[in-house]
This record gives structure tokens, C-alpha cells and sequence, in this order.
């Protein structure tokens, strides 16, 4: 059975290394198991999403379009942690035809409460969807383009992600 | 050890009863598990139908469930500590009574029911509802190229 293709949102890295600045800045040793934890976390991703222990599907964020990709949540207990700190989470979406994994965003619990708010971005979300939209047709117009979005040549490749 | 004193703190009388035997230990881990379930139940499905005070009892036990006791930092720990340690009797007790299924039952279902709630709050919590419809956005209007640097980045921080 082929394995899902592992994409990174652009927050992903930044949400990575934050969490790595405000939990191992002094502890090397955990910092090396926190990288070990999310290697271990594209491989089981890229194996198959749905059979991952303490992962759920997860309502889209308000205000986001019907689209084909899952919104989901998986836990991810913060090595030499504990508490509300040690409660990893990521998030992810999942496309089950295109089998296409796209990291989000890690946090912890007590790191996002009370975390200053953000402008909303339904009216962002709008125009993604619209240039979305815009890309399909524009593949369906140009038999040159005509592959799925997902679709890239490299994809085997992906396996060693883990 | 937070499980217990999570545990041990929901109602001390009841583990002062416990370890001068006036009740059945089984009976009480049982109980317990049934507790767990119900208030996971509650917490998923009813949020919204339970008062503000119950919301925050529910809250605070999960917080408790994983976190573990500070007994040392502040006067409240302090006074917790006695209470804590009988609860710990308690469960020695039962390990060595071979209650061993039970008390795997019971701290699951404690654990389940404390990421329940932290699910629920995560839900309520509309900041944090936004942010994620921001990282969705962002991911979606992302070039192939960008695509390939964010993998190419993730992979070199991983390598440091």
C-alpha cells in the first residue's frame, strides 16, 4: 500500500522551534528526543494517518469552506514533561484520495491559553478557496496541468521522511 | 502520582474510609472508573448544558489529573499533602491485592477524561480557534515551492 505524502504548512517549522525554544532551550538531551518524537510522527503519518492511537478528527475551524481535506488533532506527549506543558498537540489536515498529509502546527496546551487573539481570517480563507478554485480550472483548461494538486513526481521519495 | 492525588483530593473522607477499611476498596476504584466515563461523557456531548460551576469543577480535576502535585510551593500543597499520601496507600493497596486491570481502568480512564476536557476547552476557546483557521489558511495558499522549502527546513532543523 503506498504511503501518504508528508507536506509542511509554513508554520509548521516556526511552531516546532518555538516549542523546542520554550521547553528544551537548556535541556539538549530533550530537545533531541523532542526531534526524535516528530520524526517518529511523519513516519507513522505517512504509514497511515488513520491508524495512529490519539488522533481524532476535529470540527474545521469556523468559518472554514467545505473542502476534501480533514481537519484532525493528534496528541503528542512532550518528552520529560508533564502536565499541562507536556500535552503536545498537532494539527494536521488530510486529504484521503490524494493521500496527502500537511503538518500544521504543534503547540501545548498551556502555551496557547490565553494567547493574545489573532485577526480572523474567514475573509483570508474566502480568497484561498477562490484562488483554489481559480487553479482547477485552470488545470482543467490546460491538459499540461491537468495532474492532481497533490500529485508530484518526487512522491516515493516521501517514505524515508520517517 | 498526579492520578492519585487528583483522586485523593476529590474527597478526602471518602479515602480516610477507605484506609481504615469502613469501605469496600474495589467497590470505590469501580465507582471511580463509572465517575470517569460520566464525566467524559458530559464533558463531550453536554458541555454546553452543564453550569459555569460544573464547567470549572471538571476543568480543575483535569488540570489536576495532568499536572502533577507541587506540594512544597505554597501553603494549599502543603495541606494537600496528607490527604495525597493515604490516596497512595490506598493504591499500594490495591496493587498488591492484584487490582491491577482495575487500576489500569481507572487511569485511562482518568487520562481519557482529562484530554476530553481539554479538547472541550481548546473548542471553546475562540483565539485558539482562530489561530487554527489561520495555519489552514496559510497551508493552503502555499506554492509548491514554498512546499518544498518547508520540507526542506523541517528536515534541516531536525538534522541540528
Amino acid at each position: 500500500m503506498p504511503g501518504y505524502q508528508i507536506e509542511f504548512g509554513p508554520d509548521f517549522i516556526k511552531s516546532c522551534e518555538r516549542v523546542e525554544k520554550s521547553h528544551y532551550r537548556k535541556n539538549p538531551k530533550g530537545a533531541k528526543e523532542f526531534k526524535i518524537a516528530l520524526q517518529q510522527v511523519v513516519a507513522d503519518l505517512s504509514g497511515d494517518p488513520f491508524q495512529i492511537p490519539r488522533t481524532r478528527q476535529e470540527p474545521s475551524p469556523h468559518g472554514t469552506p467545505e473542502s476534501s481535506w480533514e481537519f484532525r488533532k493528534m496528541e503528542l506527549p512532550l518528552p520529560r514533561y508533564s502536565g499541562a506543558a507536556g500535552c503536545g498537540r498537532i494539527i494536521y489536515l488530510v486529504n484521503r484520495v490524494e493521500q496527502r498529509v500537511w503538518l500544521l502546527w504543534i503547540y501545548t496546551h498551556k502555551e496557547e491559553k490565553g494567547r493574545p487573539c489573532d485577526k480572523t481570517l474567514l475573509e483570508l480563507i474566502m480568497q484561498v478557496l477562490e484562488q483554489e478554485k481559480k487553479e482547477a480550472t485552470a488545470r482543467s483548461l490546460d491538459p499540461d496541468k491537468a495532474q492532481a494538486p497533490g500529485h508530484h513526481e518526487d512522491a516515493p521519495d516521501d517514505k524515508d521522511d520517517g | 502520582m498526579a492520578d492519585i492525588a487528583a483522586l485523593a483530593l476529590m474527597n478526602p473522607p471518602r479515602i480516610r474510609d477507605l484506609v481504615q477499611g469502613r469501605q469496600g476498596r474495589t467497590q470505590w476504584l469501580r465507582e471511580q472508573i463509572r465517575l470517569y466515563r460520566h464525566w467524559t461523557v458530559e464533558a463531550r456531548d453536554h458541555w454546553e448544558d452543564l453550569t459555569p460551576e460544573q464547567q470549572d469543577f471538571l476543568k480543575q480535576l483535569a488540570y489536576r489529573i495532568l499536572s502533577p502535585p507541587r506540594f512544597f510551593l505554597s501553603l494549599a500543597g502543603l495541606r494537600d499533602l496528607p490527604i495525597v499520601l493515604l490516596g497512595t496507600v490506598v493504591i499500594l493497596r490495591s496493587v498488591l491485592a492484584g487490582e491491577l486491570d482495575l487500576l489500569g481502568e481507572l487511569i485511562t480512564g482518568g487520562q481519557t477524561f482529562a484530554q476530553t476536557v481539554l479538547d472541550v476547552v481548546e473548542q471553546q476557546d475562540k483565539d485558539l480557534q482562530q489561530q487554527f483557521a489561520t495555519v489552514v489558511a496559510q497551508a493552503l495558499k502555499q506554492t509548491d515551492e514554498e512546499r518544498a522549502q518547508a520540507k526542506a527546513a523541517f528536515h534541516a532543523w531536525l538534522s541540528n
